[in-house]
């Protein structure tokens, strides 16, 4: 190296002198060679026609050569069509090449670098920032619903800014990575929890996503690297997938400003429909007749001391007099409007280039009081120093403030209230005053839903920066060296009051929670690139260092008891009742390298490897090394496959094998720990963790087979791929004798495949000048299953204080859910019967077994663009085969008249008009069981309450129109969007697309207690470049 | 060049690796926690507040007990797990029984970790340390004792179905068998015996474990044994001690309303910060809903009291239709733990009370009726005469009752109808349902475990 640098430096020295003598005959040009995205191409040959002399290009597609002003030159580069130019007096020269195959190659993002489509051996997925733009959604991976291969996207609940279940090739929670960053995916507000009355946290309620502050307009292309080619160079923490992220920056050239706006009205996509008043009562009616009729046959049948007068006293709280008959879903939910408006200008010049964006995003939940808003600014720059050294900043803050829906999907929550509510219930009473839900039966109810909506404020308030400062040196043509540095600032604030009006806080006059976190992520990154061509082969390779700190604060207080008057805040508080304080901390210490090896455009072999050190672990088994392999070969470049070149333009087949890991455990699971607490005035110790010390890394062995296809002269394309991949010494909550002092502990063991198909293709059907019809298909088949376990059969619970939902069993997926077995109603009697799985006489939830899942089978998308002269249509739609949902609210809104406990002149809740289908005497084959009164004749935590949640959706249609002649601007564009218009399901919740545990838990995935509803949207919009 | 990168990435890797060592600002690293006298004062504090969970004395250990009696119906929406303990039909599936279970056995850990670094601490004056000791083992052995009641054929000496001792810090493959009830009790007295060497007979603090908290225990636990020459001899002591007084009929609501009251004789006290679930399972709030709330007085508790007339602790419970929600009806709410704003009623565990009804008990219907008219009296009743107790069965149903009346909603009630054999005479359910079944979630976990008999 030492001696090559020598000897260019003599080089230099040497032709500067040489090169006065020769002024008079030779010109020097320079030039930079890209693509049509003014990415450059690194090799391509520049030769003077006619002769030998030539060069090829730098790593940054630049390149110099003497020459007669008067020869011609030809620029020439793999999978695009040469240019010739005549050089003449112009010395400096941008030449744009054009991509023979256009599909193909464009550029792909990969970690720590980007390659052109065909040199990639790994699976990558790659979606257009214009693919997404405009769609109302508050995160960005509810975008990439059923636009990627192989990435299942669930919107958990319909809340604005709510997280999202993303499954990358069955691995939930992948890794994202924006602009370089990775970011916490997990949600940080300490409102995402669900409480029972007394103020217990049974459960994790709507969580809020990280990377729904990232604005979605921002956004040029997201990756997904789903095999171990792809993901292995983000090693420890690749297991469940990477999404790369990156943000528009600036081009030279033409400065392009952009304004958009649209704005919209979102209703309930799928309104539950309940029984009024007068069904309800002649169903409680009917329950107490067909009680009435079994007392009479056999009076012991309700115990030895039982009253049948609860069976014919007149019901004093079920009098249709009132002529009350409320909706209870129309008066928790509304028309809501959604609003965005966004403004960007990216400009540049040789030296400068920039990109800067303002966002504002306004949406208001379709459940009263509800909404999300977001304040957005970007600014991306990059600055050339001079021919060796240039550097780039990116930069994005964010604002958010969310007006949170209270225990949503919890039993306690504002909408699993109004699905119990009776309709004789008013919200108000005459005097404005809210009704007393104890005045009015229903005991289902924990409140006046309305009532929670308006007096339980609790906000996040979430302040997000995101900054990278990269240098990049170039020491000659084929290296350089890239160091930076990068910050993720992330404040959130929550306040929630709940006020002394509430069911939750009347007891003690008001109750305020007020919470901080906030979290710092220090990110140092160096890497040294090298790459080189000779003969046509070409040598890539990357070696670096990066180094990542992560430091979370978090602090909380609870205070009781508040005065009069809008005093909401801690410091009004009669009594502090609860305050916390805590830190926690994780560092990364990782060693990267890759190489690519380009066999003359045919053969492509790529290598790449990972050390990561974290602390997470203890120090013998602190290292994890990941390596993978990868292998390529353009079949269509072979003279043999010339005979089929009329039908595959292109046919490239793949093949990859490796390693990637997961850390995801939180910090300090290695020590067994005490941590504070208190007794009578003295603090003290007391055990919190008990650790494994042989904790070390979760890895998932990934293979995978891909072929990547382009047909009719790249009017179609695709890919087609096969994996299977098997996730090792699995990170998991592992049963333990509880004699320890705890029930689980964080340890590695068992095994969980996946193995899937994936399909791919992009057609352009029709290519007129008039009209164009373009297509893309993706499909996904995966089968998900746990090959061992430490413990087989454990019980895990979605709520804590519920009996256990599913179970992790060996042979079955994850996520499979666990109750009785449900036979259907008995046509004689109406009750409704279950297996006695153990045999052992007797049905209790000893006989519970594994009764579905949350996973789904096949999943996919299909979009539909079309284009005639100036107007543009695009249809998107999704669908989702073999998934199942738990639909526990179904036990309280079909209780088919039941009184709770019985004997009561109260029933539990309202039922749906899904119960007119029950059993009403002797020979009725019928979905529902009898009505009663004093019996729950229905099976909670049962096969009875598990749905087909397969379902078809129309997830979107755009239809606009440009103006033909836009005057001043640029472009003009109208257009107006349904979002949600349809969906084909025989589910009978809101959505099929629901998840109890908001988004990050698969192992409990697929419960609904009455999720926030989803929307349809409808906008109009409109968008101006200039 | 690549030598300047050569050292930068020297200086990198060198200097770098210790970057991976994070330090907890809220969690202490068991070895070599516990060093000096300070920081096993501070374990023995923290191993006070374990009983404090929720699943133990925080809650469920107490009233999950009563739900499965005639005290005491459940409430709950449609919370499985509590209507299995209210219809006497608990599965080893429950997630409470789970979370007692749980409880106990964290407390133990905690308790086997102080002990095993006991011996290292150095700098305590013998007398201290000697107290400190005695604490420890005594809050173990009255964990042992409660998972026994709750899980182990605790009436039967000749029974297998123990429970599994823990005397040391567990390794994660540790799986214990369950011991048989007779060595149960042989470890639970010996390790109370060694307690009450150890503690310091000056200390008088009635929310910590002192010599009076260990005699009771062993009281009680000589009663359950049916060894009542010692029980009453353990009762005589804490009688004696003079410490303790019965409170006047006008006087003994102090035992709910105020703190450490003189009735008090081991309490587990809470407070705002620390607080624990019986008001909001017992009562919450005045309108409260019957799902709202988790253990309501039943209406055969009702009845009892009826038939009771001038007892003053009828006044604890409360079945009007004015005071109570109609979905409550016709259970009521128990008045034990009132306190709606602070929610920090304290665990009784050992109240004075009891050392009468157990020397009563254990002296038998000759010599027993003056300490149960003793307390008779006390809370308003007339005295009962020699002929209405002539017949032992006559006199332990005297003294069940005056038990219920006295200790109900205070987790008593499910273990004396188990020791005394009643529970299919007085609650109509199998006999097996004496005792809760091992959760099976234990059992998946630990193969050495076997289910009681029946489950």
């Amino acid at each position: 190296m030492k001696i090559n640098f020598l000897n260019t430096f003599a080089f230099f020295i040497f032709n500067f002198f040489f090169s006065q003598f020769l002024q008079s005959q030779t010109v020097e040009i320079k030039g930079k060679v890209t693509d049509m995205n003014q990415e450059p191409l690194i090799g391509a040959t520049i030769l003077v026609q006619g002769s030998e002399q030539g060069t090829i290009t730098d790593i940054n597609g630049n390149f110099q050569l003497k020459t007669d002003p008067n020869v011609t030159l030809i620029i020439s580069y793999t999978g695009f069509s040469s240019k010739i130019i005549l050089v003449g007096n112009q010395t400096v020269w941008d030449i744009i090449l054009e991509p023979e195959d256009l599909k193909l190659d464009e550029v792909v993002v990969i970690g720590y670098g980007s390659q052109r489509k065909s040199q990639i051996t790994g699976a990558i997925s790659s979606l257009k920032g214009k693919d997404i733009q405009d769609q109302p959604v508050s995160n960005l991976a509810n975008s990439m619903q059923g636009r990627v291969a192989g990435l299942n996207v669930m919107s958990a609940s319909g809340t604005p800014g709510a997280g999202l279940l993303v499954n990358v090739r069955g691995n939930n929670a992948p890794l994202y990575v924006v602009d370089g960053i990775p970011l916490l995916s997990e949600s940080n507000s300490g409102l995402s929890t669900s409480f029972d009355l007394q103020g217990q946290n049974v459960g994790s309620g709507q969580t809020l996503s990280s990377i729904s502050d990232i604005n979605p307009n921002d956004i040029e292309s997201i990756e997904v690297l789903k095999d171990a080619s792809a993901a292995a160079i983000y090693g420890a923490r690749a297991a469940n997938g990477v999404i790369l992220i990156s943000t528009k920056r600036g081009k030279s050239g033409r400065q392009e400003a952009n304004f958009n706006i649209y704005s919209g009205i979102q209703q309930i996509a799928r309104p539950i429909k309940f029984m009024d008043s007068k069904e309800m009562v002649n169903l409680i009616e009917e329950a107490r007749a067909n009680d009435l009729a079994i007392f009479k046959k056999d009076p012991s049948y309700f115990g030895d001391n039982f009253d049948p007068s609860v069976l014919t006293d007149p019901l004093d709280n079920f009098d249709l007099s009132s002529e009350l008959n409320t909706n209870w879903l129309n008066e928790v939910s509304r028309l809501a409007p959604i609003n965005n408006y966004e403004f960007s200008f990216r400009a540049g010049n040789e030296k400068t280039k920039y990109f800067t964006s303002l966002g504002y995003f306004d949406q208001q939940g379709v459940i009263i009081e509800n909404y999300y808003k977001r304040f957005n600014y970007r600014l991306n720059l990059d600055h050339e120093i001079n021919s060796r050294f240039k550097f780039g900043v990116t930069f994005n803050t964010t604002y958010s403030k969310n007006r949170r829906s209270f225990n949503d999907n919890t039993y306690t929550g504002i909408i699993t209230n109004a699905l119990g509510a009776s309709p004789l219930m008013p919200p108000f009473e005459e005097d404005g005053s809210y009704a007393s839900f104890e005045d009015y039966q229903a005991n289902w109810l924990s409140d006046n839903p309305v009532k929670s909506a308006k007096e339980i404020r609790a906000f996040t308030n979430g302040y997000r920066a995101l900054g990278t400062l990269a240098g990049e040196y170039k020491f000659s043509n084929k290296l350089y060296f890239k160091s930076s540095l990068s910050a993720d600032v992330n404040f959130n604030f929550d306040n929630q009051f709940k006020s002394p009006l509430t069911a939750d806080a009347e007891a003690f006059g008001g109750e305020s929670y007020e919470g901080n976190f906030r979290n710092v992520t220090w990110l140092n990154e160096n890497t040294l690139h090298f790459a080189d061509t000779k003969n046509g082969n070409t040598l890539s390779l990357l070696g670096g260092v990066t180094m990542q700190r992560t430091q979370i604060n978090r602090s909380n207080a609870v205070g009781q008891g508040f005065p009069p008057g809008a005093l909401e805040r801690i410091s009004s508080a009669a009594n502090i009742i609860n305050a916390t304080s805590e830190g926690t901390s994780f560092a990364l210490l990782s060693f990267i390298s890759r190489i690519n090896y380009d066999i003359k455009n045919r053969f492509l072999f790529t290598f790449t490897s990972r050390a990561d050190g974290s602390s997470r672990f203890s120090k013998n088994n602190r290292f994890g090394f990941f390596p993978s392999g990868a292998v390529a070969w353009r079949i269509s470049k072979e003279p043999f496959f010339n005979s089929l070149k009329q039908v595959f333009s292109d046919f490239k087949v793949r093949m990859s094998a490796g390693l990637t890991g997961d850390q995801e455990i939180g910090d300090f699971q290695n020590i067994t720990f005490y941590a504070a607490s208190r007794y009578a005035g003295r603090s003290g110790y007391q055990l919190r963790n008990l650790a494994d010390p042989d904790l070390t890394w979760q890895t998932n062995s990934m293979f995978n087979i891909g072929i990547d296809y382009e047909m009719a002269d790249g009017k179609i394309g695709g890919s087609i791929e096969f994996f299977n991949s098997l996730k090792y010494n699995l990170l998991s909550e592992d049963l333990i004798p509880a004699t320890t002092g705890f029930t689980s502990i964080t340890r590695n063991g068992g095994e969980v495949q996946n193995v899937g198909l994936e399909f791919n293709v992009n057609a352009s059907l029709v290519n007129k000048k008039i009209f164009t019809w373009d297509l893309n298909f993706n499909a996904t088949w995966i089968h998900n299953e746990i090959k061992s376990l430490n413990s087989d059969g454990v019980f895990l619970n979605a709520y804590d204080d519920l009996e256990a939902t599913h179970i992790l069993q060996i042979g079955y997926p994850v996520g499979s859910f666990l109750g009785l077995k449900y036979l259907g109603v008995d046509p004689e009697t109406g009750d409704v019967q279950f297996e006695d799985f153990n045999e052992d006489g007797n049905i209790d939830y000893d006989d519970a077994q594994i009764i579905g899942k949350a996973m789904p089978d096949w999943y996919g998308g299909l979009t539909n663009v079309f284009k005639w002269k100036n107007l543009d249509f695009s249809i998107f739609s999704r669908f989702s085969v073999g998934n199942q949902v738990y639909n526990l609210i179904r036990g309280t809104t079909e209780n088919l008249g039941w009184s709770n406990d019985g004997g009561l002149s109260s029933i539990y809740a309202n039922n749906t008009l899904n119960v007119r289908e029950r059993w009403k005497k002797p020979g009725d084959n019928t979905e529902y069981g009898r009505a009663s009164f004093i019996n729950l004749n229905l099976g909670l935590n049962s096969s009875q309450m598990v749905e087909n949640a397969s379902f078809f959706r129309i997830q979107n249609i755009n239809a606009g129109y440009s103006l033909p002649n836009p005057g001043k601007f640029s472009s003009v564009r109208i257009y107006a969007e349904v979002q949600n218009l349809w969906i084909l399901t025989s589910y009978k919740g809101f959505d099929p697309e629901v998840s109890s545990n908001g988004g990050l838990a698969d192992r409990t995935a697929g419960v609904d207690y009455g999720a926030y509803p989803s929307a349809r949207t409808f906008l109009i919009g409109f968008s101006l470049k200039f | 060049m690549k030598k300047i990168i050569f050292f930068i990435n020297l200086f990198i890797l060198s200097s770098l690796p210790a970057c991976l060592d994070e330090n907890s600002p809220n969690f202490l690293n068991v070895e070599g926690a516990i060093k000096d006298g300070a920081s096993l004062e501070a374990a023995v504090i923290g191993l006070y507040s374990t009983l404090q969970q929720p699943g133990y004395y925080g809650e469920s250990f107490l009233l999950s007990s009563e739900g499965h009696t005639d005290n005491a119906t459940t409430g709950g929406y449609q919370n499985l797990s509590l209507d299995q303990i209210g219809n006497k039909e608990v599965t080893g599936a429950n997630v409470i029984s789970e979370n007692i279970w749980t409880s106990i056995y964290r407390v133990i850990a905690n308790a086997n970790l102080a002990l095993k670094f006991l011996p290292t601490i150095e700098d305590l004056d013998t007398k201290v340390k000697n107290h400190l000791e005695g604490e420890t083992r005594a809050i173990r052995a009255m964990a042992h004792f409660d998972l026994l009641r709750y899980y182990g054929e605790h009436w039967n000496m000749a029974s297998s179905a123990g429970i599994p001792i823990v005397q040391t810090p567990q390794e994660i493959k540790d799986q214990p068998s369950r011991a048989t009830v007779s060595d149960t009790y042989q470890f639970i007295i010996s390790e109370l015996t060694k307690s009450a060497s150890l503690l310091d007979q000056s200390v008088k603090d009635k929310s910590f474990i002192n010599l009076n908290a260990v005699n009771a225990l062993l009281a009680r636990i000589f009663l359950y044994k049916a060894d009542y020459e010692k029980a009453a001899e353990y009762a005589t002591k804490v009688i004696g001690s003079n410490d303790f007084q019965i409170l006047d009929a006008t006087k003994f609501l102090d035992i709910y309303r105020s703190k450490l009251s003189s009735e008090s004789v081991f309490e587990l006290l809470f407070d705002s910060q620390n607080r624990s679930g019986y008001n909001g399972a017992t009562f919450s709030r005045t309108d409260a809903i019957r799902p709202e709330l988790g253990y309501l007085a039943s209406k055969n508790l009702q009845e009892f009291f009826n038939s009771r007339v001038g007892d003053v602790r009828n006044s604890l419970v409360d079945f009007s239709s004015e005071n109570n929600d109609v979905t409550i009806l016709p259970d009521g709410r128990t008045q034990k733990y009132r306190g709606e704003a602070s929610k920090d009623n304290s665990a009784y565990i050992i109240r004075f009370a009891e050392m009468y009804l157990i020397r009563a008990e254990a002296l038998g219907n000759l010599k027993g009726l003056a300490d149960l008219n003793f307390l008779r009296l006390k809370r308003g009743l007339s005295v009962l005469s020699p002929n209405q107790v002539s017949t032992p069965t006559d006199f332990l149903n005297a003294v069940l009752n005056e038990r219920r009346a006295e200790l109900n909603f205070e987790g008593h009630r499910y273990f004396d109808l188990a020791r005394t054999r009643k529970v299919k005479s007085v609650l109509k359910i199998d006999d097996f349902r004496s005792i809760f079944p091992i959760p099976i979630r234990e059992i998946i976990a630990n193969p050495n475990l076997k289910q009681n008999p029946g489950y």
